[in-house]
Order: C-alpha cells, then sequence, then structure tokens
C-alpha cells in the first residue's frame, strides 16, 4: 500500500511543467543571463528610487562650480569664478533712471524688502564621485535621473509597439482576407521609410516631451511584431485546439486573446525586451539631435548631446556616466532577451 | 623618307611629353583659399539676400556702391563703383551718385558675347527690385519709405501685380549714363549705408530677366570673384573674375601699431588685387568638426569661432602653446553686436506699460543670471551688454551702465513680492496677483547652443520661484512666430548692417512693431527722440538723443540686454592679409596665400 502511495505521490510530483516555468528552470541554469538579469532589476529599481523621488531628486541643484573634477570631498576654492567677462575700463556711474521709472514711489520699499531677503549661497555636495557638470550639477544625480526617463521611455515605447502590432498582428492572421491585405498594404508602405528618418520627421513636427517621445517610438516600431504575431495568429488559427474552442461556441474575440494569445506570448516577450532597447537608443538619438525631451528634464541622450563640445574641451565625466550607464544596460538587456529566447524556444525544452 | 618622318615625329612626341611634364613646374601654382563658414549659405542674388554668410559671399562676387575701407576703424565708407562718396545735399535730403566708366561685368551667355558694362541705370534697378513686391525682399526697408515716389511706384505695381521697371521714380533720376540722383522724402544722414550692404548691390537687369526661376545660383557681379561651382549647403567655389577691373590697398586709414595691419601693409603691399585664384567655402553647422578640420589643415581660415572651443585656443588672453607653436595667428574682436531676449509687450501677462507689469519685467531681467551666461556659456568671451549699442558702431557711449539690468536675485524676489507675485499654492512657484498661474513661455531655437540658453532661463527663473518653459523652433519657424508675436519672451541677436547705433535703436522703434521691433515695445517718448535723431548727422547732439534712449528703456524693460560677444578667427600661417572687418567681415580681396608653406604644412 505505502509503496503504491509513494508511487501515486511521485507522479503527481512530475506533473508537466508550463512554459513559463520550464523557461524560468532554463535561465537559472544559464549564468550569464542571471547576471543580465541582475544587472537589469539594479537599474529598474535605481530607476523607480529615482521615481519615487528617494535618491537624485536634487538633480538639478547647483552643488558645485562649473565643470569641478570628480572628487570624495566637497568642492571649494574653484579658480576665478568672479571674472564675469571682457571687462569694460571706461564703464562710468550707473544711469539714473529715478525721473522716469514707474516704480521710483517704492524705491524705498524695495530697498529695505531686499534687504531682509538674504543671499542664498550655494550649498556644495559632500562629494561628487563624477564631477559637475557646467551649470555645477551633480553628474552622479544626474546619471541617475537620466535614466529615468530612457528607461521608461524604453519600457513604454516598447509596450506602445508590442500592443500596436500584436493586435495589427492578430487581426490580419486570424481574419485574413482583405483586412489583412489591407494591413499588409499598410505595412509595406510604412516600412519602406528608413525607420531613422521616420522617427526624426515625425519628432520634428510635434512638441518636445516625454509623451510625444513615448508615442512616436511607440507608434514607429510596431512592423517587426505586426509580421510575427500575423504569422503565429495565421498558425495558430487552424489548429486542433483553436478548433475546438470554436466548436465550443468561443467567439473570435475569445478565440484570439484568450486562447490563441497565451500560446504566443513568448513571442510578444522576446521581441518587447529587444525593442526596449532600441528604444532606449532612440531616445538617446533624438535627445542628442535635440529633438527629445524638454529642457528642464534629463536623460542619457539629452546628456550625451551635451558631451558633444566637452570632449573636445577634455570633460569625459558625462560621456563616461551616460554613455556606459546606457552601454551597460543595452548590453544586459539584449543578453538577457538572448537567453529568453533560449530558454523559450520550444524545441529547446525538456 | 619613311624613317626620316618617322623619326621627327617621335622628336615631336618626345617634345610635347616634355612640356606637358614641364608645365605644372613652370606655371605659378593656382593660390587657393579654402574657408568654413558655419551657417549655410541660401544663395547669391543680392536683393533677396537674407542672411549673413550667403551676404558675405555675395561681397566677393558683387562690388557695393559704396564700400568699407579695409583697414579703418572704425568702419568708413569710401567709394565703391562710384568716384565719390556723394554729399548730402539740401540738409540729408539728396544724394547724387557719379558711376566709374568702365566697369563691367563678369562674362555671362545672358549677355550674348559682349561685354556689358555697369552705368547708373543699374543702381537704379536694383533699387526698384529690391522693392519689387513678388520677391518680398528681407531688406526691402533699406529703401522703404525714403525715396520720393518709389513707394508710389510699389503701390501703383501690387494693383497691377507686375512690378514697373520702367516708369521714371521722382526721387530716383538718371541725369546721364553714369549719373544718378537720389531725392529722399525727409532727410536721413544715415542713408549712405544701405548703398553698402550686398543687397542694393548693382546687378544686369539681363542677368535677372534671363535666370527669371533660380536667380539665386546665377550670379553675375562686376566683383573679384565668380561663382563657378555651387554644391548647395555643401560647397562654393569662387574663382577671380576676369574682367575685374583691380583694386589696391587704401593704407590711408592704417593704424601702424595694430600689427594685424601691420602684417596686412607687409604682405599686400600695392599689389595689384585679388592675388587669390581660387576660393572654396565649406559650410560646416557643426562647431566640432568644424574646429578639427582647421586643425588638421583641411581649411586656411576659421571664421567666427564658437566661445567654447575660444577658450581651448587662448588662455589669459596668450595663445595656447599648441595653437603657437603651428604658427597659427588667432584674430580676437568684440562683434558689433548685441544679444537679447525681448517680452511681447503685447502679452497680458508680461507685456504692458503699468508698474505691475513693469516690475514683473524688471524681476525677470534681474532674476537672468548673465554673469552665469557669460562665464558657463561664452566662456567669459563676451562683455556685459549695457544697452543694446555695442562697442565698435557710432554713437557707443563706455561710459553707460545699466544697473537694473545686472543680475541680483534678492531685488528680484523683493519687487516679485512687492507687487503681489507670490506663491499661493506652496508648491514653489508664484503665482500671479489675481491668484492665476504664472508661466513664462520662453522661445528660442533648436541646437545644443540654444539649449544651454533655455536652461539658463528654466534654473534662473525657478531660483526666483517663476515656472518657466522653454519652447524650441527650427529658426524659420521662430521667425516667424516672433514676426506675428506668438510669444511671451523670445530670444534674439542683432549684428550691425552698418556702423551707426541707429541700426540698434530701431529695434526698439514703435512703428517697426512686428518688424525688426518684435517686442512692438511702443514708448512716444522713445519714439520721439528716434526721429529727432533721424534728421541729425554724427553729432554729440545726436550722441545725446542716443544716450538718453538707451535710458528710456531701462525703467520699461522691453528686453533682458544681454551681452556683446566676443569671436575668435583663426588664420592658418601661409594666409596673408587677413584683418577682420567689422561690417563687412571676410574680404576676400585683400588674402594672399603662400602656396609653398601651404603645401609643405599638407604633406606633413
Amino acid at each position: 500500500m505505502n509503496n503504491t502511495n509513494t508511487l501515486t505521490t511521485d507522479l503527481v510530483r512530475h506533473d508537466s511543467a508550463g512554459l513559463w516555468r520550464l523557461a524560468w528552470r532554463r535561465l537559472r541554469q544559464d549564468k550569464v543571463a542571471i547576471a543580465s538579469l541582475c544587472v537589469v532589476t539594479i537599474f529598474a529599481v535605481m530607476m523607480i528610487a529615482s521615481y519615487m523621488g528617494l535618491i537624485a531628486s536634487h538633480w538639478n541643484a547647483e552643488v558645485a562650480p562649473s565643470y569641478a573634477p570628480p572628487s570624495l570631498h566637497a568642492v571649494t576654492n574653484v579658480a576665478n569664478t568672479k571674472v564675469v567677462g571682457i571687462a569694460n575700463p571706461q564703464a562710468g556711474p550707473p544711469v539714473d533712471i529715478s525721473d522716469i521709472d514707474p516704480l521710483a514711489p517704492r524705491y524705498q520699499e524695495w530697498k529695505e524688502r531686499t534687504a531682509n531677503i538674504a543671499h542664498e549661497q550655494t550649498q556644495h555636495a559632500t562629494s561628487l564621485i563624477l564631477g559637475a557638470d557646467k551649470w555645477g550639477h551633480d553628474i552622479l544625480s544626474k546619471t541617475i535621473k537620466g535614466s529615468e526617463v530612457s528607461i521608461s521611455v524604453g519600457i513604454l515605447a516598447a509596450f506602445l509597439a508590442v500592443v500596436v502590432g500584436t493586435l495589427l498582428g492578430a487581426v490580419g492572421g486570424y481574419f485574413g482576407g482583405v483586412l489583412d491585405d489591407t494591413l499588409e498594404w499598410f505595412y509595406n508602405i510604412f516600412t519602406s521609410i528608413p525607420y531613422i528618418l521616420l522617427i526624426l520627421a515625425v519628432a520634428a513636427v510635434f512638441s518636445r516631451g516625454f509623451v510625444t517621445i513615448v508615442l512616436i517610438l511607440g507608434l514607429t516600431s510596431w512592423t517587426s511584431v505586426y509580421r510575427l504575431v500575423r504569422a503565429e495568429y495565421m498558425k495558430h488559427s487552424e489548429r486542433a485546439y483553436v478548433r475546438a474552442a470554436e466548436a465550443l461556441g468561443a467567439s473570435h474575440t475569445s478565440r484570439m486573446f484568450k486562447h490563441i494569445l497565451p500560446n504566443i506570448s513568448h513571442v510578444m516577450l522576446v521581441q518587447y525586451s529587444r525593442y526596449v532597447v532600441d528604444a532606449i537608443k532612440a531616445e538617446v538619438i533624438l535627445s542628442f539631435l535635440g529633438l527629445g525631451i524638454p529642457v528642464d528634464m534629463v536623460s542619457w541622450g539629452s546628456i550625451l548631446a551635451e558631451t558633444q563640445e566637452e570632449v573636445v574641451i577634455g570633460k569625459w565625466s558625462q560621456i563616461i556616466a551616460a554613455g556606459g550607464s546606457m552601454a551597460i544596460l543595452v548590453t544586459a538587456i539584449s543578453m538577457l532577451t538572448d537567453a529568453l529566447r533560449d530558454a523559450l524556444d520550444p524545441k529547446l525544452n525538456e | 623618307m619613311i624613317t626620316r618622318l618617322s623619326r621627327n615625329f617621335m622628336y615631336k612626341v618626345f617634345a610635347l611629353l616634355l612640356i606637358s611634364f614641364a608645365m605644372p613646374v613652370l606655371a605659378d601654382p593656382l593660390k587657393v583659399l579654402r574657408v568654413s563658414i558655419p551657417k549655410a549659405e541660401t544663395g547669391f542674388d543680392p536683393e533677396r539676400l537674407d542672411d549673413l554668410y550667403s551676404s558675405d559671399i555675395c561681397w566677393q562676387i558683387f562690388d557695393t556702391v559704396l564700400d568699407y575701407d579695409y583697414l579703418a576703424r572704425p568702419a568708413k565708407l569710401i567709394p565703391g563703383i562710384v568716384r565719390e562718396v556723394p554729399a548730402a545735399e539740401q540738409n540729408g535730403r539728396v544724394y547724387t551718385f557719379r558711376v566709374i566708366p568702365g566697369i563691367y561685368f563678369a562674362d555671362d551667355p545672358a549677355f550674348k558675347g559682349k561685354r556689358r558694362e555697369l552705368v547708373a541705370r543699374d543702381i537704379e534697378y536694383s533699387l526698384r527690385r529690391l522693392r519689387d513686391p513678388k520677391l518680398n525682399a528681407p531688406f526691402s526697408w533699406l529703401v522703404e519709405n525714403k525715396i520720393v515716389g518709389l513707394d508710389e511706384l510699389v503701390e501703383a505695381s501690387k494693383r497691377k501685380g507686375k512690378m514697373d521697371y520702367d516708369t521714371p521714380v521722382k526721387g530716383m533720376e538718371l541725369l546721364d549714363k553714369y549719373t544718378l540722383r537720389i531725392t529722399l522724402k525727409s532727410p536721413d544722414y544715415n542713408f549712405l549705408y544701405a548703398f553698402a550692404f550686398p543687397q542694393t548691390a548693382p546687378v544686369a537687369r539681363e542677368v535677372i530677366e534671363t535666370y527669371a526661376d533660380d536667380t539665386m545660383a546665377h550670379p553675375v557681379g562686376t566683383g573679384p570673384f565668380k561663382l563657378v561651382e555651387w554644391v548647395r549647403k555643401s560647397k562654393i567655389v569662387l574663382e577671380r573674375n576676369p574682367n575685374y577691373r583691380g583694386a589696391v590697398l587704401d593704407t590711408r586709414y592704417a593704424d601702424m601699431n595694430n600689427e594685424w595691419d601691420r602684417e596686412v601693409i607687409k604682405s599686400i603691399g600695392d599689389k595689384k588685387l585679388p592675388l587669390l585664384d581660387r576660393i572654396e567655402i565649406y559650410p560646416v553647422e557643426e562647431e566640432q568638426p568644424r574646429y578639427l578640420s582647421f586643425l588638421n589643415k583641411e581649411v586656411d581660415i576659421l571664421d567666427t569661432m564658437h566661445q567654447i572651443y575660444a577658450a581651448q585656443v587662448l588662455k589669459n588672453d596668450k595663445v595656447v602653446p599648441s595653437i603657437a607653436k603651428q604658427g597659427i595667428r588667432v584674430f580676437q574682436e568684440i562683434q558689433p553686436e548685441v544679444t537679447y531676449e525681448t517680452f511681447n509687450m503685447e502679452n497680458p501677462v508680461v507685456g504692458g506699460y503699468d508698474p505691475q507689469h513693469v516690475a514683473l519685467r524688471r524681476a525677470i531681467v534681474m532674476g537672468h543670471n548673465r554673469d552665469q551666461l557669460i562665464q558657463v556659456v561664452y566662456k567669459n568671451f563676451a562683455m556685459v551688454a549695457q544697452s543694446p549699442i555695442p562697442p565698435g558702431v557710432i554713437g557707443y557711449d563706455p561710459t553707460f551702465t545699466a544697473q537694473d539690468q545686472d543680475y541680483n536675485q534678492a531685488r528680484a524676489k523683493a519687487l516679485l513680492d512687492m507687487f503681489g507675485y507670490v506663491d499661493r499654492d506652496g508648491d514653489g512657484y508664484r503665482e500671479q496677483p489675481d491668484g492665476s498661474p504664472l508661466i513664462i513661455q520662453y522661445l528660442n531655437q533648436t541646437g545644443l547652443q540654444y539649449t544651454k540658453y533655455s536652461e539658463l532661463w528654466v534654473k534662473s527663473m525657478k531660483n526666483i520661484g517663476i515656472r518657466l518653459v522653454s519652447q524650441q523652433e527650427q529658426f524659420a519657424d521662430l521667425l516667424r512666430d516672433q514676426q506675428a508675436g506668438k510669444f511671451m519672451l523670445t530670444d534674439s541677436a542683432w549684428i550691425a548692417d552698418y556702423p551707426d547705433a541707429q541700426d540698434f535703436l530701431q529695434l526698439l522703434y514703435g512703428p517697426n512693431s512686428g518688424s525688426a521691433n518684435r517686442g512692438r515695445f511702443k514708448l512716444p517718448a522713445y519714439d520721439k527722440l528716434y526721429e529727432q535723431a533721424l534728421r541729425l548727422p554724427d553729432s554729440p547732439e545726436r550722441n545725446r538723443l542716443y544716450r538718453e534712449m538707451c535710458r528710456l528703456i531701462l525703467p520699461y524693460a522691453p528686453w533682458r540686454i544681454g551681452v556683446h560677444r566676443a569671436y575668435l578667427h583663426l588664420v592658418q600661417p601661409w594666409v596673408h592679409g587677413f584683418d577682420r572687418h567689422p561690417i563687412s567681415h571676410d574680404r576676400y580681396l585683400y588674402l594672399d596665400i603662400d602656396v609653398d608653406a601651404q603645401q609643405a604644412a599638407l604633406k606633413k
């Protein structure tokens, strides 16, 4: 009896694992994938902490003199900040405008109020590991804050692209016929325009902003996921489990999104992670060309745009910080994407 | 017989070969100047010109009626294609131009194989053309509302739908083939400066009519060079105009204490000009490649170097050793220009002349950290501007000091508090006195440099509790919106068209609202002084009026007066005769190249 019971229990325990569980199992065995996942997680945590204001909230505060070098201590006594341009040796006394000034009746009050306003001294940072930019902003804080926009744009634009591509691909692949032909025609026209040119043209027309960038990148990047999803839907719509659902009275929407979609979700995930990388890079290009975010925000792209001039004058901190961060994150996501694709490949499943 | 013939033939072939190999050695090598300019050109039709760099190129192709002496400082008018600078007759109302006979246009198919002499009618034609309604010439203001009968002709032409180039104009009398008399509606002692603009350079009517569809690509002038190749926005090639009458350097106004003047006189002397055979001009809009191409000896002159790189070349007023050891010469100048931000005086938030709005503008002006602009953006290669008038123009007063434009955060905050611009909802930003949000929109153009201006404005205003939103547009869109008054606060700069303060003070003249006066500042007292000054020649009395006009601007603060920028121009050691002119800028007519030194440097 006991033996029989044990056998039954073992059989239950070895019930076939699902696609995702198997994928996770394979992923865990891949050391590079885990390292990449850790890097991505660190960046994600950093971005969320920045978004919540836990870190880098004062990224645009003037905490040091212009281009203060990297230092572990507060930067003080930076040379010659009192020189303001070319002097005019013939300058005379200030011109008196009291006889023509509409504010003249309140000069005394103005003077008293001014005296009561304390002059605000620049608060120097306790340390500047990466130094300061031209405005005296801490480059480390700025890079962290920049990750918020760059990664957010990557995540949201990729999400939008995958949603649009999946919807169109699902409709075209599932229904076929004229609808599919129309979508194909639209796809062909869309892809005939070079991707970067398309982005730049759209960006030049719309006003600058975070939402604009997400929309531009999301709505111009859906094409490859559309093709893949369309092909998957054409394949799956003829399969037995979809026919069975149809026989049981499932609607088109139900068959498309309840039955087929979960079975092609691995394709979407791989595409999504690939798109995140592309969107991060595209945001950098847009901001580098001055078509990105507004000036009161910061992203890795806008930081890299600033470095165009700085590298020539020997200021390397920003390009190392923003360029390095982007390179690390993009590499990590790319490697994770490769690992995910391998892990989700049915041919490699146990 | 056959053998002898063959031998003769062989000798001849051998001799020809020998000559062809020897030719490059025997002939003088071409003197080729390579220049990089920071903005792309638009074309070379003088009357249609709008931008600085195309104008500078036209200055090489066309002769202007009047010119500027190459060495005189401050800039001095000299005759161009006329015998003398016309005297002001009838208290500055009448000017008579006497064209020098024997000046010929460069050969062109439009002349059907004949040499075409420049005559007084060509000047008259060009002035009419500047007012052609179809042309919509950007510099039509030079002769607008000035010449007797011309405005009436333009109105009649508008009604007909075609410019009348033949009906005589009362104010433009052709006394003979070479003499043109111009009569003005009212005295104007600065009128002659209009004739030193490339925009009024005489063009031949046949050329304009032959190339009516593409006059920008077919410049035919009487100047020292002619256009031989134009790859739009990429390469412009000029070559010596064989029909040019020639010129000689005038050294009368040279300053022998100035090393640049001394070098010009030493290297050019009394040689017949021009000395260059060919000029290759490359528009490169990005500063970094422009600078690097000069260091790489790909260009001979780096014109108008940006300040951020200037700091790499000049430290503590001395050329850095790495540049000095290459023999590169560095020409430094404070350009006769002013940068400024203008408020839209018709905007309900920032405009108006009542104390409340005056206070807001004054606070914004004092809150803007101009010191940091100079230190960080211009790397101290700029001078604080005290008024709209820059150094180097007649009427500039170096003793004029405008304290009310100085950066002073505490005074700005106090003023805002006094007039009820306080933070009512605790978000760190002030509201308007009626409680509505106070948001200042700052409009400027796209580009890295302009982004810095925006960043500084956002930062400066945040420091005094004002929310400022920056909007950046392409340059053409920016101009359109500025002229249409679609802005609150916008960035601008003005460089001298002619060396008189009037060119700058007209930017705030009420009747110029919507054109040069983009902020639509209208102060009757200012306008009255401006009109008085127009009727006066250069004199202490006119300078007093100029100073008073500058004083009137200060309390109403229609502008955040910016800076007068200093620029460096880098010249390779084999280029001689360089002396940057404050108004007519680069004059290749006076330059020479030491070809051997140039070639030797290129081989290194």
